[in-house]
């Protein structure tokens, strides 16, 4: 099964356990364990098998273990969505025909790799071409796969003969990339595992390297964006992380404090990374009712819709909020920030045919969520906007800010009464400095995830994805079947009892804290399903999580066991809204 | 700056050793506490479980994360710190004072291949 880490920095495929071995651990990475998997030492035959294994969305840096698995990159580069140049670092050109058939293998793949539509060209760094081509990398995304077979003998031991560079001369090929162009990916690969003779200190000479790739790769943050409060993240000295592809605050001093600070007084966050994307034309309603699970016929100007996008066989594209403008045939369609390329080319995929314009302005827009008990107060005290005491849960009105537009809208996604305002970039910065100068608590991303959770909203990737509907999330009734809609037929098989899995929820009687990918198990330890999003609730003091489980264990007060590490934990399900949301009615 | 005491062992995943006779007192650093954050909950063995230097013991939980404890040394656990149980926010408060497991250490050489203070604080850039 897949998983998904929101706060990943890393991909790890971890054929060997090599890592392990070096003791060499990214942060938050995402670790897919392919060790299981059949043909996979340096002829690979279980593409298919390994794509499965891969989660949806992938971080942009990868270690894929020995330079016998270097043929990952030709298979995470079919991933690329957009045009890109390769810059393969390397002692060995791995473009030899390959020696049985059509089998990839470490030798070969960038034979194999020329094939992928997207690759505009390669350029090999190695004995052949010994320096880099001042400015090669000018206006191009670059997707660079590193074996460190390339360095010498000081800096990497690996299984392939080696070459005679330092890493500062890589790294100082990879940051002249980062400064010319853009970094689509980095592939890291060229350990030495213990079956192939690794000594320990062979290992530690390669951990060590690992680490300063990891310091460098930290240094340039390899293509993030950043939102226009970026700066203000960074003076309150944030722990910043990588998130959807931005350089997002996870937290300004602890995440208990800004999440309790949210459920009894005032917090803010920066969602400028979410999409704003607009559509407008005589069709736009009913272009937005086909795409849309919701209805929006007979909902009116000022309100604002919950509902996702699907595909036809039901599975999410996004979750998102639809705005229904006030002037006529205009909708605004807010989505999640990992996902904005893509819905926007879904949208404009399906739109072919209909009457009406979409306008992607997501670069454009900054914005700032309001939330908690204080947040009505706050927004009419401390900014002036009297017209929050009329606006009551989803429904928004339009203002004006230093003559430009804003937005008022009554939605959150904290389980709290509170507000998001959506305006200009420079709008923005200044609001958020009024709010600080009031005394509003700054919020990161870890605890927007553990108020949400509690509050029992999903989370693209996690509750929903394209293999989970909304019907398995048990959010049916956010699609509505009187209507023609992307995905129905599949939903309503689904609803009417074809499905497999549900998303449930459930307590465990410890303390302990259940992690997304920890398996849900029965007493007899038969696996039943995955916990997808877990904490130690803060506010509810309580072990919980959100799994996916078979659906014959989805009924209330079903006894399942979670197993965190080597023990397992009794648990039921309950209820997936865990804490008493507080909505203005 | 994190704490570093002098006279302690040091692991690089973090954890300190305090030895008394051929016990093993064992924590983790200053250093680590900070990077972990809030700690919600210690996971920790039981009495007379066996442990392997290098290997993993148990856990310590943030409310994000999650991050695995390795013993330094190898031997039997002769006992665990049971407040840190009822009260695992101890450790952010002094990590030092707050020891998790002591072990009976079955081969006392393990210990030349930690850290002493000084190496340690190289280690963290400090």
């Amino acid at each position: 099964m897949r998983k998904f880490e929101n706060y990943m920095t890393a991909l790890v495929t971890d054929f060997t356990h090599v890592y392990e071995d070096e003791g060499f651990v990214v942060p938050g990475a995402c670790v897919v364990d392919l060790s299981g998997v059949e043909g996979t030492n340096c002829y690979c035959t279980a593409v298919d098998e390994i794509e499965a294994k891969l989660p949806e969305q992938l971080p942009r840096l990868r270690w894929i273990d020995s330079g016998d698995y270097h043929y990952m990159t030709y298979i995470l580069a079919k991933r690329e969505t957009e045009p890109f140049s390769l810059l393969l670092l390397d002692n060995h050109t791995d473009n030899q025909e390959p020696a049985f058939g059509d089998v990839l293998s470490c030798g070969s793949w960038v034979k194999a790799i020329k094939d992928n539509p997207r690759l505009k060209e390669v350029l090999t760094i190695g004995p052949e071409r010994k320096d880099y081509p001042e400015g090669w990398a000018k206006g191009k995304r670059v997707y660079i796969s590193l074996d460190k077979d390339i360095l010498s003998n000081e800096f990497a031991r690996t299984n392939w003969s080696q070459g005679e560079y330092t890493l500062q001369q890589i790294e100082d090929i990879i940051r002249k990339v980062a400064t010319e162009g853009e970094i689509a990916a980095i592939d890291i690969c060229g350990e030495l595992t213990a079956e192939k003779g690794a000594t320990p200190e062979d290992l530690r000479i390669n951990k060590l390297t690992n680490i300063q790739l990891l310091k460098l790769m930290s240094e340039i943050e390899i293509d993030l964006q950043k939102t226009c409060l970026y700066g203000e993240h960074v003076l309150l000295g944030a722990k910043m992380s990588p998130f959807a592809g931005f350089m997002m605050p996870i937290q300004y001093t602890s995440i208990t404090d800004e999440h309790l600070a949210v459920r009894n007084h005032v917090g803010m966050f920066d969602v400028s990374h979410m999409g704003e994307i607009f559509v407008e034309g005589p069709e736009a309603e009913k272009f937005v009712n086909w795409i849309f699970t919701n209805e929006i016929r007979g909902f009116e100007p000022g309100k604002v819709l919950y509902g996702m996008m699907c595909y036809p066989n039901g599975g999410v594209v996004d979750d998102l909020l639809v705005y229904r403008e006030f002037q006529p045939d205009h909708f605004l369609l807010v989505v999640n920030a990992a996902n904005i390329d893509k819905d926007f080319a879904w949208i404009q995929e399906q739109v072919k045919g209909f009457n009406c314009t979409v306008r992607n302005e997501s670069a454009d827009w900054g914005q700032i969520a309001v939330q908690g008990p204080e947040a009505e107060k706050t927004v009419i005290d401390v900014l002036g906007m009297k017209e929050a005491a009329e606006l009551s849960f989803y429904t928004y009105c339009n203002l004006e800010y230093k003559g430009k537009r804003l937005i008022l809208s009554r939605t959150g996604y904290t389980g709290e009464d509170g507000f998001e305002l959506y305006t200009t970039k420079e709008n923005t910065v200044e609001l958020w400095k009024r709010l600080l100068v009031a005394g509003v608590a700054p919020c990161g991303l870890g605890c927007r995830d553990t108020l949400r959770f509690e509050a029992g909203l999903p989370l693209y990737g996690d509750e929903l994805s394209p293999e989970i509907s909304p019907v398995m999330a048990g959010l049916g009734m956010f699609c509505k079947y009187d209507k023609d809609f992307i995905g129905k037929e599949a939903l309503l098989d689904q609803k009417a009892g074809n499905l497999t899995q549900k998303l449930v929820g459930i307590e465990i009687q410890d303390k302990v804290p259940p992690r997304a990918g920890y398996p849900v198990v029965l007493e007899d330890d038969t696996e039943v399903g995955i916990v997808t999003t877990g904490y130690h609730s803060i506010s509810l003091g309580k072990s919980i999580c959100f799994a996916l489980v078979d659906k014959d264990y989805a009924a209330l007060d079903t006894p399942l066991w979670i197993k965190i590490r080597k023990k397992v934990f009794p648990g039921k399900v309950v209820k997936k809204r865990f804490y008493q949301t507080n909505y203005k009615k | 700056m994190s704490k570093v005491l002098e006279g302690l062992k040091y692991a690089e995943s973090h954890e300190w050793v305090k030895v008394e006779g051929n016990i093993a007192v064992i924590g983790v650093t200053d250093y680590a506490q900070k990077e972990m954050g809030d700690i919600t909950y210690v996971d920790m063995p039981d009495v007379d479980d066996d442990v392997t230097a290098g290997e993993e013991f148990g856990a310590l939980e943030s409310v994000k994360a999650s991050s695995d404890l390795f013993s330094p040394v190898s031997g039997t656990v002769v006992e665990v710190n049971e407040d840190l149980e009822d009260a695992p926010e101890k450790v952010n408060e002094d990590a030092f004072a707050n020891w998790i497991i002591k072990v009976e250490m079955s081969d006392a050489a393990e210990l030349d291949a930690l850290m002493d203070a000084t190496a340690y604080k190289a280690f963290i850039g400090e």
